[in-house]
């Protein structure tokens, strides 16, 4: 019972209970078991994973859409545009369908939200590109390609929040459900 | 420059590319254009291109010096 001390010195201790509270029983099974994982290190490590595993992807299509445009271009700039808007469309769709689907929108966020378009797109790059182009005194690309890039990512970002929409729609549990029912109208089966 | 190429594509493709995004920051546009938030959607347009600006500056003059 001895190595128990150094855990009830500490009881008191904020992270202790936080810590208790999160699932971990290890402080009262001495050393004869394993310390079982806490619950919230297990939702953490699959959180982990549904990030990573979209953007790994993500920054291997930006990369090989910047390759393909050094090829024909000379620059990666077309490529990161290409992404960018890519992106947007995308995230819009996530954005419509987790409107629709509350019990995937989680998962779909971490996933596709914020590991896939967050990599696939890219901020730095636009502003480099932005940049650059004032640096060798072409304001009116910089701001040409400043303007097309936010209108076009807006319009994109709609137009994939409607087309979420309606997959959520096709799904079956989508607005139908949230939508209330119209007087004077048969519903839908 | 062998180096500056893998230097490239690790920290400047991998890492950065992937560590800003641009789908957020017009997500974030779009809510705030659409409730009409337009003090809102001014500051985050103007406070995000800005400081983007100036940063990739500084960071442009500190790699030319290093």
């Amino acid at each position: 019972m001895n190595h128990h001390h150094h855990n009830d010195k500490h009881n008191n201790n904020q992270y202790d209970n936080q810590y208790d509270k999160r699932g971990s029983r290890s402080s009262e099974q001495g050393g004869k078991r394993r310390p079982e994982l806490p619950v919230a290190l297990g939702t953490e490590l699959r959180e982990l994973a549904l990030v990573a595993g979209g953007a790994i992807p993500g920054a291997l299509l930006r990369w090989q859409l910047e390759v393909a445009s050094l090829d024909i271009d000379g620059t990666p700039q077309v490529g990161d545009v290409a992404a960018n808007m890519l992106g947007c469309l995308l995230l819009g769709m996530v954005v419509g369908l987790a409107m629709g689907q509350p019990s995937i929108s989680t998962r779909l966020m971490l996933w596709a939200g914020i590991g896939l378009c967050g990599s696939l797109t890219t901020f730095s790059g636009w502003m480099l590109e932005l940049v650059q182009a004032l640096d060798r005194g072409a304001a009116a690309t910089s701001l040409q390609v400043l303007l097309t890039s936010l209108i076009s990512g807006l319009l994109l970002l709609g137009l994939g929040q409607l087309i979420g929409r309606r997959l959520a729609q096709f799904r079956g549990t989508g607005r139908p459900a949230v939508r209330p029912p119209v007087p004077g109208q048969p519903t839908r089966p | 420059m062998i180096w500056s190429r893998r230097l490239l594509l690790l920290l400047g493709t991998g890492f950065l590319g992937s560590f800003s995004t641009f789908s957020t920051f017009i997500a974030e546009l779009h809510t705030v254009l659409l409730k009409r938030h337009w003090r809102e959607a001014l500051l985050l347009g103007w406070g995000s291109l800005l400081g983007g600006g100036l940063a990739i500056k500084a960071g442009l003059l500190l790699g030319a010096r290093a």
